[in-house]
Parts: C-alpha cells; structure tokens; sequence
C-alpha cells in the first residue's frame, strides 16, 4: 500500500497529476483505494492502541 | 455452486489501515527533522530551494541557519504491523501554500504544532486552523540551540490554549523525543474521540 503523496514523490510527479492517473486506474478496477477513515467504536480504540504500543516500541 | 476462479486474488489480502497525523508550525520551525527523525525512510519531499527572489519573500528572520524550505510538503511512514501503516505529513510552512492543507487535514487523527519560542507567533494560523476543524492537536516546543527557554506555562498563556491542549518541549532531531511527542498526541487524540462519543 502507498499513499498518494508517496506515488508522487517516487515519480516525482506533481500530487495532481498523479491523483489524475490513479483515478484512471480506480476506474479500470486497476488499484484500489482506502480512504484514511477510521471506524468508530472499539476498533477505533484498539486501533490507536496498537499505535501507541508501535511507536513506544520503535 | 460455481464462484469461478477470483480474477483478482489480491483482493483477498485485506488493505492496512492507514493513520494519518500532521505535523505543522511556523517557516523553519523543524517539522521536516521531526518527520525524519522518527521515519522509517528518508523523509519524502517534493521540495525547492529557496532562489535569491524567494528569500526576500520569506521572512529568515530568527531561523539564520536555514538554507531551504519545504515549498510542497514532506512526509514519512512508519510501518507499526502488517495491518498498521502511519503516516506523518507535515504541512507547507508558508501562508502562500495553505491551498494544499484542506487536503492533508482530510482523515487526520491530529496534528503536532511544532513552535519555536522565538518566533512563537508563527504558530497562531496552525492553532486557528485545527481549532477551526476540531483537528485533535497539541503543542510540542522544540528547543532550538541559543532560543530562550520558556516555562510551558508560558507558552500555553501565550498561545492562549484551551487549557486541554498538551504542551511539551521536544528536540525534532531527536527520535525518541520525537517518538514521545506522536504518542501524546495519539494519546490526546483517543481522549478527545472518546469524549466525542460520551457527548
């Protein structure tokens, strides 16, 4: 997986451009997108949970 | 029944989540060592250099050291499990390219408002701004070498804080300075969602 701004600065592509492309490619069924939304309710909990304890162990 | 063969086995292979944070402040306040400091790769960047027209655009006044800046963004990633990705973005120093923050604030947990007590003014448009939006954020001072030292209190009375916004002193090119500045406000972040959800 790879955000958007990451694909942009490998290419080094401006964000827009890039944005342009991958939406070409939604529409093929060729990448898929996850949107940075959480889900509310304990999985959210858990979830920065598992953050927390990831970042005290780095 | 017949599902027929997946044309699509990746599909399968659920996505990782992705948690995003910001990471804001002032011109040359130390977002992108931040982001380094605790990324898993070199900060990416779409960055220029600052020509002789752009430095009399910017003000360096108090930040003598600093030869370039971040004109786009930068940002890092830090792996925390296969299912786990976090993200660190730190946001365009300059009012000039605010256009590109609506965009990164989009899905954020938070946000770290790097400030620098000899320019701590620089801060107030990052604090309008997630105040603004509700964006979960605290306030991590980071101690340049030479800048006065204020108490936090101090700070927080400058910056007129709601008394709930953490401050904390931080060194970005430290890592686990830097590290203990993204759990706080993790932390403050799972407070605030949960007082959220309590109303």
């Amino acid at each position: 997986m790879q955000s958007v701004a990451e694909i942009a600065a490998h290419l080094d592509l401006p964000v827009g451009a890039v944005r342009v492309l991958l939406g070409d490619l939604v529409a093929r069924n060729l990448v898929r997108i996850r949107e940075p939304h959480l889900t509310v309710g304990p999985t959210e909990h858990s979830i920065f949970e598992a953050v927390v304890n990831g970042l005290r162990a780095l | 029944m017949d599902y027929g063969h997946s044309e699509r086995p990746s599909d399968a292979a659920p996505l990782p989540t992705a948690i995003k944070i910001l990471i804001a402040g002032g011109f040359g306040v130390g977002k992108t060592t931040l982001v380094g400091a605790v990324s898993e790769t070199r900060p990416l960047r779409t960055e220029e250099v600052l020509t002789e027209s752009g430095v009399g655009i910017d003000d360096l006044e108090g930040v003598e050291t600093k030869r370039t800046t971040t004109v786009a963004m930068d940002f890092g990633r830090i792996t925390i499990s296969d299912d786990l990705v976090l993200y660190l973005f730190g946001t365009p120093g300059q009012d000039r390219f605010w256009f590109v923050w609506d965009e990164l604030a989009l899905g954020a947990i938070g946000a770290v408002v790097l400030a620098d007590t000899r320019r701590l003014a620089d801060c107030f448009p990052s604090i309008d701004y997630f105040e603004g939006r509700g964006t979960p954020f605290l306030v991590a001072v980071n101690c340049f070498e030479g800048a006065r030292r204020y108490r936090l209190d101090e700070v927080q009375a400058a910056l007129n804080l709601d008394p709930e916004v953490p401050v904390l002193l931080c060194d970005a090119r430290q890592r686990e300075s830097a590290k203990e500045v993204l759990i706080m406000l993790v932390e403050h972040a799972m407070k605030i969602r949960a007082a959220r959800r309590a109303d």
